[in-house]
């Protein structure tokens, strides 16, 4: 007769045995999983990096908001030389790696007030007949002048245009800010570069690169802007290193273009 | 009087007698295909297959069969001694007993001098352990066609028995037992208990539960005989101590445990 104690006992022991590879493929299953949860929440993605860059230029917009006079003025005097560092940065590291200027990024919000405040110099020095009429439109608004009706609708409809392509950009830059499409910043690089505010096309050309740097529209957009900020050596230096990379036409008769000073 | 799993744990009893003999299909065809080799004017029959395959069991049924009609000698253990084979053969089938030595030359000559048209048959069983020696004088005895041997070998893996140059050219009939197939374990065992009437335990075999046998014994009855012995040796222990598990299916415990008893689980 068998002793049944010591049966069960070794009995129990086989069992516990034959389930250990099932318990260790289960643990290590649930290791990888766990391992991937961890890492795909640690990994910062591009769009999260501009997330975090946005948080901060929400933070530092409080400070500027009290300042804010002293930043504009220094923004006045600043442009071409946050353009300059980031021209020479980019060029070290411009074959897969570009980072947006921190400092543009800062002034982001302060754009509203910017644009106006630079649209109106642009507009004293390229057409100073817009702002002589375009203060009695506001006048007229005001007081309800019956004489200068029919003059003052042909300038008001032109400063209705502007103002409403400055709010479509804006828009659009809000837009941009919620949803971090390359599409967007493409198309506001555009704009920029069309009204010739060349450091904000940079600096979205840029921001562009960073969350997409296949889009060969948006690195035409950032050469040009590079040689309209009068940084001709940079912009070919860049575009020799985005046509190695890319074998774009487009970029390479651009190239020629700005070498024999055809584009200037 | 014994319990029910007691007589049926004694049906599975390791023992080679021929009233233990199951007939199964796939045995019964080979069974008869040997008897009518043994009708043939054939030297020699070779029957091999794995240990446990029913081998022993085959001559022994073969043995009781036919020696009511037949001059039929059976050896269930090798004779290693050479001399004392001879001298053996010479008293069972000649009826010739020898005091002294008798040696190969000598025994030749009896077995001339007593050739008969019944030729004598001679079963021995586990002749992979006669010494090569002895097998190379009983092909020369099987050359004389006074006598006939049926030999068991079992079938190795490393070496090719029927390869061997002393069969190869005397043996004229080879004949292989092999395990069962799942099917075929499943009528060996109920039939094995129905022997017996132990209806209720044969009916607690499954086909789940004969699968987990299979795959522990690979269908070999030797293996199945060790198996099922222990698992009814197991209940009649719980039995004994009014453990008793329920009655329409063999626990998998149970089979595991005697699985572990008999070495078949390594645990």
């Amino acid at each position: 007769m068998h002793n049944l104690h010591d049966l069960e006992k070794r009995w129990l022991r086989y069992k516990i045995k034959s389930f250990i590879p099932y318990i260790l493929l289960f643990i290590v299953t649930i290791s990888i999983f766990i391992f991937y949860q961890f890492r795909s929440s640690f990994t910062i993605t591009p769009t999260n990096k501009i997330k975090n860059i946005a948080e901060k230029n929400v933070s530092s917009t409080t400070k500027i908001d009290i300042n804010k006079t002293k930043q504009i003025q220094q923004y006045q005097s600043k442009p071409s030389k946050i353009i300059s560092k980031e021209a020479n940065s980019t060029n070290e590291n411009l074959k897969l790696k570009l980072k947006p200027s921190m400092d543009f990024i800062q002034n982001l919000e302060l754009s509203d007030d910017m644009q106006q405040h630079k649209t109106t110099t642009i507009n004293t020095n390229k057409s100073p007949r817009a702002i002589e009429k375009k203060v009695p439109t506001h006048k007229a608004k005001v007081q309800h002048l019956p004489k200068k009706v029919q003059k003052q609708d042909e300038q008001t409809k032109l400063i209705i245009k502007r103002e409403e392509t400055q709010n479509d950009l804006q828009e659009i830059i809000k837009r941009f800010k919620n949803n971090k499409n390359p599409a967007l910043s493409l198309f506001i690089a555009k704009k920029y570069y069309e009204i010739g505010n060349y450091s904000q096309s940079y600096n979205y050309a840029l921001i562009t690169n960073e969350l997409n740097k296949d889009i060969e529209k948006s690195w035409i957009i950032f050469a040009k802007s590079l040689v309209k900020l009068n940084k001709k050596e940079d912009a070919i230096k860049m575009l020799k290193n985005y046509i190695n990379y890319s074998h774009s036409s487009n970029a390479t008769i651009l190239l020629n273009d700005i070498r024999t000073g055809k584009f200037k | 009087m014994d319990s029910i799993y007691e007589n049926s744990r004694d049906a599975f009893l390791d023992t080679v007698n021929s009233k233990d003999y199951v007939q199964l299909d796939k045995v019964s065809t080979i069974y008869q295909s040997l008897k009518d080799s043994i009708k043939k004017p054939l030297k020699m029959i070779l029957l091999y297959g794995k240990p446990g395959t029913g081998k022993s069991m085959f001559l022994n049924k073969l043995y009781n069969d036919l020696a009511p009609l037949q001059n039929i000698f059976l050896y269930k253990t090798p004779i290693l001694d050479e001399e004392e084979f001879y001298k053996l053969l010479a008293q069972d089938l000649f009826d010739t007993k020898y005091s002294g030595g008798l040696n190969f030359t000598q025994f030749m000559k009896v077995v001339s001098s007593k050739k008969s048209e019944d030729i004598p048959i001679v079963l021995l069983d586990e002749a992979q352990l006669y010494p090569e020696v002895l097998m190379e004088k009983i092909r020369l005895l099987s050359d004389t066609r006074a006598l006939k041997f049926v030999i068991t070998l079992h079938k190795t893996e490393k070496e090719d028995i029927i390869a061997k140059e002393h069969f190869q050219t005397r043996i004229w009939e080879t004949i292989e037992l092999e395990n069962s197939s799942q099917n075929e374990l499943k009528i060996y065992i109920q039939k094995k208990l129905l022997k017996v009437n132990c209806f209720d335990t044969a009916n607690m075999f499954q086909d789940n539960t004969i699968k987990k046998i299979y795959k522990l014994t690979k269908g070999n009855y030797r293996d199945t005989n060790k198996l099922l012995y222990t698992i009814f040796d197991i209940y009649a222990a719980y039995e004994e101590n009014d453990k008793l598990p329920r009655m329409d299916k063999i626990p998998n415990k149970f089979i595991e445990m005697a699985a572990i008893y008999s070495g078949l689980i390594d645990a």
